[in-house]
């Protein structure tokens, strides 16, 4: 029987594999988690879980030790994700891992990814520093690995629908809190998987498939668009909440470029060095609390008037910075409806068999199973829930 | 962690109290606690070095350790103040209470939220039935996560006693034993497979046909407004669950007004920690002063109510794609 790994199985993919893997009963599952706290999920199997920091890497190989195959989940902040993901790969090869299938991200192809991207050859763009260009130099880490003889592939999902998917839950708080706007009446496609789909891809992968640690797009075959998953969720708006307003594409980009931050300037750079905020964490030293004092003093021995013009100068905003912070919309989830291409998972299907077993329809039914189970919505008390649904 | 968070503070906090002694296994952790409050205690690894130097202890260790370490106290008389719950199971929680009578020494149980203000009224008002009589109740509480202790023990079923009904649960649980007894009837559902559970719902009813009944949901996978709602022949009572939330009612006929309810010149009361209040009142019973609030034989009502609950457990439904087909 081979030993699977899973490491980051206390998140809502490794959590879902763990389970899949476990109910299956054709592995030997090891859930590997970072902290105790969040594990609660894999916890109530009976499983022993392993607690590993991927930036030690003795108790990364002594995770791995033993295991015939590894899946990574994690996430983390990007020392985790690049020297951990660096660590773990070197764990991975020394103990001669039968296999690493690595989750990747279509972020990598950057937001919003260009229209080559409905395959997988489509040129990767992400921002430098964004969560895209993290998982792109993981991906890349994962290709040499390949190279240097590490059995491997990258699955690489949009977003992620399902029971406990945090998209949807921002997506309905979005909602909730009036703060949804649908671009251009939300005809976009939103590009999803169903969590349960994405876990089959891995146990697929497992066994199967490319071994050259390059991305493979492991969406749901059936397209829906922004505007279906609003119709889909709509059950679980409380009532009373205003309608979605509709923004247009144009509104939005101007939106967007306002909210970017305005290119490097010496003039700015020293406004924010002597900003009240930076000299009152400066003035915790001693010493530099003496030199602010002292500069205060020079500047009050020119005059009230001067002084009150230094400190517009240096501390009013800018009105770039004032128009975007007006919006009360949820720029992020808005930014996602400027994406115009369906990724594809024809290479999946032809590598790995994949069938995606859940369609769009019943994932989002699943959903809200989940949620109204969770939120007490089913329940013959479900009126008294709902009194404290609506004080949240 | 918790010794960290609360119980340090509020011994520095609480003139009644002087902190001699730091009992931990692993000693950097208390020398490091030690420098963080500016202590000069004693420092040992076991309870036992401890025994004779001290009056008074809280025990805010795993839960199945509550036991062992309150022996060895109240052997060497010892008052002890134990983080909820009294212990991991009933028999443990027992045998605790029976050392303490056979030796004659306090064991008082830390449910702190006993100590909150709001609650004490709450409780108050629903015995002078101020609210009208009591039809039904939700409560709930829910994180995605939680605490995640040195130990790791959170999640060792053997070591907890239980999952979320016994983490997170248990004040409610004492909550109910103390407003209104033990049930006449109970359900329960939870998603443990073996391990200890992730979210639970228990049922309960209270008296016969002119009773009332309630439902209470935990979770540690889904985020859940913690708050406790009482529907009465009147209106409805909302309470979140936070030390200074204000109690709040809306009459049937309300035409769209609440009412928030307080006592007069509780606002000066509020401003206190519940564990300042909650050790107050055990240095208080230590010296014989006053009785502690919360008895041993509730908080052993309150494990015999856990231990029902676990016994006629019935699987949480999770099938969420066959709930969809």
């Amino acid at each position: 029987m081979s030993r699977v790994a899973v490491f980051g199985a206390s998140g809502f993919v490794g959590a879902t594999v763990v389970e899949r893997l476990y109910a299956a009963g054709r592995h030997d599952v090891v859930p590997v988690v970072h902290s105790s706290g969040n594990a609660w999920r894999v916890a109530r199997l009976p499983l022993s879980l392993k607690t590993v920091n991927l930036m030690d890497a003795a108790s990364v190989r002594d995770a791995v030790d033993g295991c015939t195959h590894v899946v990574n989940c994690t996430r983390g902040g990007d020392d985790v994700m690049l020297k951990g993901f660096r660590t773990l790969l070197q764990a991975c090869m020394a103990n001669r891992v039968q296999r690493l299938i690595h989750l990747s991200s279509v972020a990598v192809y950057g937001d919003p990814p260009g229209p080559d991207s409905q395959d997988e050859a489509g040129r990767t763009n992400p921002a430098r520093g964004s969560y895209g260009w993290i998982k792109l130099q993981q991906d890349n880490m994962l290709e040499r690995a390949a190279r240097s003889g590490l059995s491997c592939v990258a699955l690489c999902p949009p977003n992620i629908g399902g029971p406990y998917s945090y998209f949807l839950l921002a997506l309905l708080a979005a909602l909730n809190g009036g703060r949804f706007a649908l671009v251009d009446g939300g005809h976009t496609p939103c590009n999803l998987v169903d969590v349960a789909n994405l876990a089959l891809a891995i146990e697929l992968a497992l066994e199967r498939g490319p071994e050259d640690g390059r991305r493979l797009f492991i969406t749901d075959d059936d397209a829906a668009t922004w505007a279906s998953v609003l119709a889909e969720l709509r059950p679980l708006v409380r009532d009373g909440t205003p309608p979605v307003p509709s923004i247009q594409a144009g509104v939005l980009r101007a939106l967007l470029a306002a909210q970017r931050p305005a290119p490097a300037s010496p003039w700015r750079s020293l406004k924010h060095l002597v900003s009240s905020d930076v000299r009152e964490v400066l003035r915790r030293d001693p010493l530099l609390a003496r030199i602010d004092a002292s500069l205060r003093r020079s500047v009050a021995l020119l005059g009230s008037a001067v002084e009150e013009r230094l400190r517009l100068a240096i501390e009013a905003p800018s009105g770039r910075r004032s128009a975007a912070q007006r919006s009360d919309i949820d720029l992020r989830l808005a930014a996602q409806q400027l994406r115009t291409v369906v990724h594809s998972p024809r290479r999946a299907r032809e590598t790995l068999g994949y069938q995606p077993r859940h369609k769009f329809a019943a994932s989002m039914h699943a959903f809200r199973a989940w949620y109204q189970s969770m939120s007490g919505a089913g329940s013959p008390f479900g009126d008294l829930y709902a009194r404290i649904a609506a004080r949240a | 962690m918790i010794a960290e968070s609360a119980h340090l503070p509020a011994a520095l906090e609480c003139p009644a109290v002087e902190v001699v002694a730091l009992v931990d296994p692993v000693r950097e952790r208390i020398a490091r606690l030690a420098r963080r409050f500016g202590l000069a205690p004693l420092l040992a690894q076991d309870v036992s070095e401890v025994v004779g130097r001290i009056d008074a202890a809280v025990v805010a260790t795993p839960n199945d350790t509550h036991m062992p370490i309150a022996l060895k106290c109240i052997a060497g008389g010892v008052s002890v103040l134990i983080e909820k719950p009294l212990a991991a199971c009933l028999d443990d929680g027992r045998a605790i209470a029976d050392a303490g009578a056979a030796h004659g020494v306090l064991v008082a149980p830390g449910y702190v939220t006993r100590f909150r203000p709001n609650l004490r009224l709450l409780k108050a008002l629903l015995d002078r039935n101020y609210f009208g009589r009591v039809r039904r109740f939700v409560h709930q509480f829910g994180t995605v996560g939680g605490w995640a202790p040195l130990s790791a023990y959170n999640l060792t079923r053997s070591a907890t006693g239980g999952g979320v009904l016994m983490v997170t649960a248990t004040h409610f649980v004492d909550r109910l034993i103390w407003f209104w007894g033990a049930p006449s009837e109970v359900s329960y559902w939870d998603d443990s497979r073996g391990g200890p559970e992730a979210n639970c719902v228990a049922r309960f009813r209270y008296g016969g046909d002119d009773g009332f009944e309630g439902e209470a949901r935990y979770s540690k996978t889904f985020s859940l407004a913690g708050s406790f709602v009482i529907e009465t022949d009147r209106g409805t009572v909302l309470l979140a669950d936070t030390d200074d939330a204000e109690i709040l009612f809306r009459p049937h006929d309300s035409h769209g007004v609440v009412h928030a309810v307080r006592a007069v010149g509780d606002h000066q009361d509020g401003a206190r920690s519940p564990f300042v209040s909650q050790l107050q009142a055990f240095a208080d019973a230590c010296r014989k002063t006053s009785a502690f609030p919360v008895s041993v034989e509730e908080s052993l009502r309150s494990l015999e109510l856990v231990e029902r609950l676990y016994s006629c457990r019935q699987p949480l439904p999770d099938d969420w794609y066959g709930a969809a087909s």
